[in-house]
Order: C-alpha cells, then structure tokens, then sequence
C-alpha cells in the first residue's frame, strides 16, 4: 500500500460532519439534501476503504544525533 | 617555557623551574595523565559571576576541590548542598591555584535530582514554559509524525505497535537518539531542532521513553531539552513511562501521555470504532435522506390535492355561470317570446316593425310559435 494516495482525513471527517449537521436541519433543500447525500455517501466509502487499507509507515532517520 | 639547560633523563628534582614553568608543567602532566576526571560530592559555595562564570567547590566529608566553568553548561540552576556529578579537566591557573574546569554537571541521588528540578521548575515556570495558554492543541489524527526515541527501546516498539493497531497511513519519521546518559539531553534538542528546521516538518513530534530511576529520567528534567520542547514550532507529545513525579519537559510540552502506547492512543481514534462509526452515519444518512424524500412526496400530494380542489371549485363555478346564461339567453330566444302568444309579421321576408310599413291589401306572413300564417291586410289604424 506503499503507493496508497494520502488523503486528509481530518478534512474529509470535517466535510462529513458538516453535511451530517445540514442534513439534520428542517429547512433542507431536497435538491441540496441530495447532492449532500451523495457527497457523505461517497466520503464514507473512501474512508472506510483507507481505513481498512492503508497502513503506517515507518522511517528511521540516517541522521546522526550525537555530534 | 623550561629552562634551555634541560635535558632528557635529568631528574625533575634537580631542575629549577620558574612558577610559570612550574605551572605549565604541571598543567601539561595533568592534561596527560588527567584529561577528564569524573567527580562526585556536594556543592557548596556556589556562585554565578556576571551571568556567564560559575564557580563553586565540589566536597565530602574529608576534600574540598575548586571548581569553575560557564554558566551553560550546567543542567539548569544548582544551590549549596546538592550532591552532583561533575566531570572536568583539572588545571592549575597561574593565579588562582587549582580548579576542575567544568565539562558537565548533573545532579545525582533521587533528593538532589529532585531538589535541582524543582529549582529548575521554579525558574522555568516565572518564565511561563509551563502556561496552559501555550498549550497548542494537536492535530487529530496526525499524517506525519516526527518520533524522538531510542530505536531500541520498547517505547519505540510500543507506541509503533499501538499507533498502527489503532490508525493508518500515518507517516512516521524515527530520529534515533540517546535517552538517558550524558549525551542524551544533547541529542534530544538536536532531534528537536532537527525536525523544526525540515522545509516540510511533521506535524507533531513524539518524544518518548519508558520508566525508570530519577537518574535515567534525568534529561527529560534538563533546561535544553524543556527549553527546546517549549520553544518547538512543531506541537509537542512527550510521554515518558513513569507514574510518580512528572518531567519538565513534559510541563513544557502541549500535551502529555502517562505512556509510550497512551501516546499513540491519545493521537489517534481506533479504527474500529471509526468504520462502525462510518457505518453508522452512513445508516444514519440513507434514513434522512428517505425521510426528506417522503416529506417531500406527501407536500407534492397535499399540493396536488389543493390544486385539483381549486379546478373542480373553478369548473363548478363556470358550469353555473353558463348555465344561467343559457337560462337567460333561452329565455330571450324568439322562440319562447312566441310561445308566449306574441307573432313576428313579414313581408317579402322583412320583419314587419311599423304599421307604416304596410298597405291594403299587402299580403303579409305571420310567424306563431307553431305556425306560419298567410293574410291579406284588410284595415291599418296607426296607434
């Protein structure tokens, strides 16, 4: 999964939580609701498939601390 | 410089030397046979001379030796009748006699560490290295940490081993360093200073160790390493694995952790809990979106039923009109007037309006309701 595309989970989680926030409202605009609809739809799946995929990766630096 | 009548072999006894000589010499022996020695006993006389020289004298029970240095060496401030350990070069100084030169010093025995902290946390907290109002907050979850620990040890495996249970796709970059021992306070502000000085630096450095005496602990406890986590750019995460006494530089990092793994578990969610959670929402969504759908629906119904109300209203209403136009209209028709006994008159095929229209003798048609009757006028009395 070295070649795994980094995304911005913290981004994508805010953008979820904020259309989880609209979706809630009274005043929500069918035609809104379902573009929003999509777009949690379609963050959800990339984020549970990178959950479920990517992995850490661990560097150990060549540099020498002691001098 | 020796005496030019000096040679090789000659017994040193039998030499004159002058005191400048005597000093070199002596101070050339000592840098040979002594080029550091390492000391430990209690500091008295302690005194900091212009901010830039520290002198103090270095005893036990039966030796009192002079010691003098700059002031940055030293681990932070030091007082009268802490036990240290010093390591230096001893020196003869053409004027004021003998003196360790000092290289290093650090403070030994669980009471004078802790009384040296204290008096190193006084200090560094009038300063305000350990305010809450500089605590910066971290970012959760981090893409790229930079991880300050000894490759060797098991607060390195474990906080790897617990960020990769819990989280992915987290860049971690290790610098390898010295935890404990005379070297380690130096190596950890330059892994510090290292990771802040990156054209793209990560976006928290980890500095961690495991438990231990006060004595291994001790550098977390120093002013360069508490200074250089106070002063990082980058946020700071240190979690040393001890459960008494915290470290400075722990005070003076933006946040903390008990241990190496609590490290990583304060960094990140778990994501297990974050898949279900996803599913969660994700269930949460679909029947949100159902429901406006369903709103929707019924709000096109109850419009379309008012709609439909309005036209059935509409059509009533122009049925009725209509009708009692016909009503007028057939009441109007010649038809009807006839049927009520009155009689249209031609003549030639015109209608007949004036008397004066007519003659004797002028055959006329008269139009009833159900016949048309032919006549002849007989007599015209104009009204």
């Amino acid at each position: 999964m070295t070649k795994d595309k980094i995304i911005d989970y913290k981004r994508l989680r805010d953008e979820l939580d904020q259309i989880l926030e609209e979706m809630q409202s009274e005043q929500v605009d069918i035609d809104q609701a379902l573009k929003s609809y999509k777009r949690g739809q379609e963050i959800i799946t990339e984020l549970q498939k990178y959950l479920k995929s990517a992995e850490n990766k661990v560097t150990k630096l060549t540099k020498d601390f002691s001098d | 410089m020796m005496s030019q009548s000096n040679s090789p072999g000659q017994p040193i006894s039998s030499i004159v030397l002058s005191v400048s000589e005597f000093v070199d010499l002596l101070n050339q022996t000592l840098d040979f046979a002594y080029p550091l020695v390492t000391i430990v006993g209690e500091i008295s006389n302690f005194r900091i001379n212009k901010n830039r020289w520290v002198y103090f004298d270095l005893k036990d029970e039966l030796a009192n030796i002079k010691l003098f240095g700059i002031v940055n060496i030293l681990p932070g401030p030091l007082e009268d009748g802490l036990l240290v350990q010093i390591s230096g070069a001893p020196r003869l100084h053409p004027k004021f006699g003998f003196s360790v030169n000092l290289r290093s010093v650090q403070a030994v025995g669980e009471g004078s560490i802790k009384r040296a902290a204290s008096l190193l946390e006084a200090k560094l907290r009038s300063e305000g290295l350990f305010a809450s109002e500089r605590k910066r907050p971290l970012p959760y979850p981090p893409r790229r940490i930079g991880l300050i620990a000894s490759s060797q040890s098991a607060a390195y495996t474990d906080f790897v081993k617990i960020l990769g249970a819990r989280w992915a796709g987290v860049e971690v970059a290790l610098a390898d360093v010295q935890v404990q021992g005379e070297v380690a306070p130096s190596q950890l502000v330059r892994a510090i200073e290292y990771f802040n000085n990156l054209p793209k630096p990560p976006e928290i450095l980890v500095i961690t160790r495991g438990g231990g005496s006060s004595e291994d602990l001790i550098a977390y406890n120093s002013e360069s390493v508490t200074r250089a986590v106070a002063s990082s750019r980058i946020p700071t995460l240190v979690a040393i694995g001890h459960e008494v006494d915290l470290s400075l530089a722990e005070m003076a990092a933006d946040q903390r952790a008990s241990t190496p793994s609590n490290a990583a578990e304060l960094l990140t969610p778990d994501k297990r809990h974050e898949v279900q959670r996803l599913d969660q929402e994700l269930a949460q969504l679909t029947q949100r979106i159902q429901q406006i759908l369903a709103t929707n629906k019924q709000l096109l119904i109850i419009t379309s039923s008012r709609y439909t109300e309005t036209l059935r209203r509409k059509i009533a209403q122009t049925t009725r009109e209509l009708m009692s136009r016909q009503k007028l209209l057939l009441a109007l028709a010649p038809e009807a007037i006839l049927a009520r006994g009155y009689a249209i008159v031609r003549s030639s095929n015109q209608i007949i309006r004036s008397g004066k229209q007519l003659g004797d003798g002028q055959k006329i048609t008269v139009q009833l309701s159900d016949a048309n009757v032919g006549a002849q006028v007989e007599d015209i009395q104009l009204l």
